[in-house]
């Protein structure tokens, strides 16, 4: 039996049999607004809370302040476990503005190879466990072809698994759709969908399990909610 | 031993008790007996063989033959019938099967199968020969018991000593000691069992060997609770149990011990609030199984939901309920009418309401929590999420119980395939956890291919009916389909009385026994007659009558936070011209409110009333007949003229000639109307406004035609 | 260590001992992000003026890449960075006075 990373999202660990199976490459897709980054930072935040591991989350978007505030309106306290050095919330979106395009293509600050040199060292001394990649997106804005982009992702993912980390990459997608490049989903593990619909004139969100590599999972579309303490899916609901 | 020599044994020891210092004030002297035997001797010379040495030894030299037993007897009764003369009959009874109580085993057990022995020994001692013949039944009962429970004790002991050496429980057991001289007589083996000393516990009554018992089987599960939670504990115990008891439930049942163990696990069903309908069903509802409930909504329906939900809580079940027609705070106000606290079983996580009504009324997303009712907008994959999460939180019980109130509006709203799929999920689900469920249906919402359609999907279908017979009204409510259950198919014919469902046979019984007690007095009037007279309603009325309340004329004195009034009416017989309100309080306080309800509507308020009065809710009942208060109030006279009765009006009452009870809902708070001031002295203006009001509004309002009044719009969310 | 992008960064410290053992601290937790970082804390400091280090300008170096650097390795590794890095001054400019 594998070992498992469980989300500890209240419903979401029974669908995938515990949780990610350690060291794979778990894909979140969805639209903006779905929910994906609190997926992450639940993900990761539950880890070093419930199962004492440590975490990296590496946003190259979204700035720290923001997502220290939408965390903490879920209740989540990062900066206590920060301290702790069980969490650690790496805004490389900060360099990324200071510095000009051209600068920042130079340098390629977001680019596959400078992530996974930074992990390299950073796994050295942090000894993270699982890690957030938020979001990739924000990465594959580097790559002129697809070409170059999915063999840079095809060794960057090759990296995560020897390094026995255990990774979200999150992916923003809109339409129907299932990866942005269309190759992402490829490379990982497992993909994960978030999104949104009406219904009978209300909006609900859905969460479905497209693919779980080495897991039994349940592959149907469920619905969640975002309460007061964060995501909610319900594994007793079915849509469609 | 021959029969004569027990029966000399018998007296030899009734004499010896009865001059023995341990007797106390009553002590007889030896001399005493020697007198009475002597007298005896006169009567049966052959006792001149039996005699009464002076320090008090018997000799008994009689022949084995019936004459013997025959002088035996009277000398005997003879010695009976002298302390009786001392001391008074009853207590001389006491005394001497007292004395005799602790060497009866020892007196009693030659004489088993001496029939004819037994036939010559005469009162009291008879008694003593029947109770310790019984309790020698018993005793092969007791061993059967102890025998269980040692199996019991073994496996679950066992168990429990893989996390723990068991001084513990050792500790406890010697506690329970101190209450339970049974449990002096068992220890903890070295094997991890208990070793039940058989002798001390076969003499003991049924009560104390269940008492002991329990005692010492909770004490071991109140352990395990300790260490591995009281789900995982009693659940572990409960397969234990089952296991060793299987097709051993009537010994249970006979030291009456299913209800204390356990919780309640080993029953198999839940009840449904009424006992009759409860042994219609071997027993109540089966755990796991979901029952549809139809009958058309009403009084006799509101009081069966209220039973099974008080009941329910009061059992110690948990409860979720499932509501879209009214506010969870209706709920917890109809509990608080019947003593209990809702909020508190809220807390405990005994009751969860699930509140499917309030999105009609304001913008919910998802699923929300409202202290500890959870509110579900309107699409059912919320409403199946927040039933989810009430079960979740449900506190843990043996006995869990569903009250599901959605099929009819959410019929009104989704597509028939979607409410039916939602249904057997959620079937499915409650199966699951063994819970014991049932949806409500009014039956007139729904066509009857629908509502035969929907029954499929349940493992069970109870009716309750409303019919007109001859001018009466005959409610009955009877089991339709019940799978696996060897269920009484035949009909429960019932009658509201003291807010209660009273079936008919126990109405009967009643009313003989009432006839009884007041034969010779004055008593015409039965209690019979008063109910089917209460029948004769007109449901326009009623309605009218609370439109005009809720239009406001009461409305200010409502409590803010109660909603509901509920006044009971009745139209009299002569031509519709007088209406006569019935009001029923069920508390002084109440009696008050109604008073003024009268007072405003018939327009001779004086408006004194404190508001405090208001607070309370007003809950229909009917007093029994034999109450001191007179509850019969005639307060509106000629209230409707003839002339507003039109056709259709006089349709309508003769279609629905019923007695009605209506709910009033607490009207908007902003009401300007002052009742007092516009009522006046012309109630009659007032109450024709409310009438032409009423027309305008049955022309396809939702009031529907049987008494409820429409939800009012709740609150926005702030 | 800098193979992996080929890029050499040729603007820090040439032949300052002090600002490659900085450097060679921060590249093992960082990587080659730490290039980055230095090399702007670097040309802060010498642009205020500072054309050769003191222990001012290394203070000012440190504080200007434990501030940087912060973000990436979390409070609890830039406390201990930081007082690596008072290490380093001291030993840096203890040494260089002796000389």
């Amino acid at each position: 039996m594998t070992n498992r990373k469980a989300t500890h999202i209240p419903g979401l660990d029974e669908l995938i049999n515990g949780g990610f199976p350690d060291g794979t490459i778990n894909l979140i897709t969805g639209p903006p607004g779905s929910a994906k980054s609190l997926f992450g930072i639940e993900y990761l935040y539950n880890g070093a809370r419930f199962d004492d591991e440590p975490g990296i989350y590496l946003s190259l978007e979204e700035s720290r302040e923001s997502i220290l505030r939408a965390a903490s309106s879920y209740g989540l306290q990062f900066e206590t476990f920060e301290k702790e050095g069980k969490a650690y919330l790496i805004d490389l979106g900060k360099m990324r503005v200071e510095c000009s395009t051209s600068e920042e293509l130079e340098w390629g600050l977001a680019s596959f190879e400078t992530l996974q040199d930074f992990l390299k060292n950073h796994l050295s001394f942090s000894g993270a466990k699982r890690l957030v990649l938020d979001s990739l997106t924000a990465v594959g804005v580097y790559y002129k072809s697809s070409e170059l982009l999915r063999r840079e992702l095809f060794k960057f993912s090759r990296f995560l698994r020897d390094a026995n980390i255990t990774t979200i990459l999150i992916s923003e997608v809109t339409g129907s759709g299932d990866s942005r490049y269309g190759i992402e989903e490829f490379i990982a593990d497992s993909l994960i969908k978030l999104d949104y619909e009406s219904a009978t004139g209300e909006y609900r969100r859905t969460l479905t399990v497209k693919k779980m590599r080495f897991t039994k999972h349940d592959p149907l579309k469920h619905p969640f909610l975002i309460m007061d303490n964060g995501i909610e899916v319900s594994p007793d609901e079915v849509i469609g | 031993m021959n029969e004569v020599e027990i029966y000399g044994n018998l007296i030899k020891e009734f004499i010896q008790k009865m001059t023995s210092p341990e007797i106390g004030q009553f002590r007889l002297e030896i001399s005493t007996f020697r007198i009475i035997l002597e007298r005896a001797r006169v009567q049966k010379p052959v006792l001149i063989k039996f005699s009464i040495t002076e320090n008090g030894k018997v000799v008994n030299d009689l022949d084995n033959d019936e004459e013997s037993l025959i002088a035996l007897e009277t000398l005997l009764k003879r010695s009976v019938d002298f302390i009786s003369s001392l001391i008074g009959e009853e207590l001389a009874r006491d005394i001497i099967i007292k004395s005799l109580r602790s060497s009866s085993k020892t007196l009693i057990e030659p004489m088993r199968g001496k029939e004819q022995l037994i036939s010559y020994i005469p009162e009291p001692f008879d008694q003593i020969i029947e109770e310790t013949m019984k309790k020698q039944g018993t005793r092969n009962d007791h061993e059967d018991i102890l025998g269980l429970f040692e199996d019991v004790f073994q496996a679950y002991l066992k168990d429990l000593a893989n996390h723990t050496d068991l001084s513990a429980f050792k500790l406890k057991l010697s506690i329970l000691r101190e209450k339970h001289e049974l449990l002096k007589h068992v220890v903890v083996t070295k094997n991890k069992t208990l070793d039940f000393d058989r002798d001390m516990w076969a003499s003991a009554s049924d009560d104390d060997v269940k008492e002991a018992l329990v005692a010492a089987f909770n004490s071991m599960v109140g352990l395990s609770t300790f260490l591995v939670g009281k789900e995982e504990a009693i659940k572990k115990a409960t397969r234990v149990f089952q296991y060793y008891f299987e097709g051993k439930s009537q010994l249970l049942e006979r030291y009456d011990m299913k209800d204390v163990l356990l919780e309640g696990a080993l029953h198999q069903k839940i009840s449904s609030g009424l006992p009759v309908l409860d042994n219609k069903l071997g027993g109540g509802i089966p755990k796991g199984s979901s029952i549809l409930f139809l009958s058309p909504s009403g009084i006799e329906r509101d009081i069966f939901i209220s039973g099974l939900l008080t009941g329910g809580l009061e059992n110690g079940y948990s409860v979720l309920n499932v509501l879209s027609k009214e506010p969870p705070r209706s709920i917890r106000m109809l509990l608080r009418s019947q003593g209990l606290d809702a909020e508190k079983s809220e807390e405990e996580g005994h009751l969860r309401i699930v509140d499917w009504f309030s999105w009609r009324g304001e913008r919910i997303i998802g699923v929300e929590k409202d202290g500890y009712a959870l509110k579900s907008s309107k699409i059912l994959s919320n409403l199946g999420i927040a039933i989810n999460k009430g079960l979740r939180e449900l506190s843990f019980s043996t006995n869990k119980l569903a009250l599901v109130h959605i099929i009819g509006p959410a019929m009104n709203i989704f597509e028939f395939s979607q409410v039916y799929n939602f249904i057997q999920r959620l079937r499915a689900k409650f199966k699951e956890e063994e819970m014991a469920s049932i949806f409500f249906l009014e039956s007139e919402t729904l066509s009857k291919e629908s509502v035969s359609r929907i029954t499929e999907v349940f493992d069970g279908v109870i009716e309750m009916s409303k019919t007109m017979d001859s001018g009466k009204i005959r409610r009955e409510l009877s089991i339709l389909t019940m799978s696996s259950v060897d269920f009484d198919a035949n009909p429960i014919p019932f009658v509201i009385r003291d807010n209660a469902l009273v079936p008919i046979v126990d109405v009967e019984a009643d009313e003989r026994i009432k006839l009884n007690k007041t034969m010779g007095q004055k008593g015409t009037k039965t209690d019979k007659h008063e109910i089917e007279e209460v029948e004769e309603a007109d449901e326009g009325d009623v309605e009218l009558l609370s439109e005009a309340i809720k239009k406001g004329h009461l409305g200010q004195y409502m409590d803010k936070q109660k909603e509901s009034v509920e006044i009971e009416m009745e139209k009299p017989k002569d031509d519709g011209e007088d209406m006569e309100v019935w009001v029923a309080p069920r508390r002084k306080h109440d009696q008050k409110l109604m008073k003024k309800v009268q007072k405003v509507i018939s327009g001779s308020s004086d408006d004194t009333m404190s508001e405090k009065v208001f607070k309370k809710v007003v809950r229909r009942r009917r007093l029994p007949p034999d109450a001191i208060t007179p509850k019969k109030t005639r307060i509106v006279k000629k209230a409707i003229p003839k002339k507003i009765k039109t056709e259709e009006e006089e349709e309508k009452v003769r279609r629905k000639k019923t007695r009605k009870v209506i709910k009033i809902e607490k009207p908007k708070p902003k009401s300007k109307w002052d009742p007092i001031e516009e009522i006046g002295d012309k109630p009659e203006e007032i109450l024709m406004e409310a009438i032409a009001t009423i027309d305008d509004l049955l022309e396809g309002s939702e009031i529907s035609l049987n008494g409820s009044v429409p939800e009012p719009p709740p609150r926005r969310k702030k | 260590m800098t193979e992996a992008t080929g890029r050499k960064l040729h603007l820090v410290g040439p032949g300052d001992p002090f600002v490659t053992e900085l450097e060679n601290k921060l590249e093992g937790l960082i990587g080659i992000l730490s290039r980055y970082i230095i090399e702007k804390s670097y040309s802060e400091v010498t642009d205020n003026g500072h054309d050769k280090l003191n222990l001012d300008s290394a203070h000012s170096m440190c504080s200007s890449i434990i501030e940087e650097a912060t973000i990436l390795l979390g409070p609890k590794r830039t406390e201990e960075l930081n007082s690596e890095f008072e290490q380093i001054i001291k030993n840096y400019f203890k040494e260089g006075k002796k000389k």
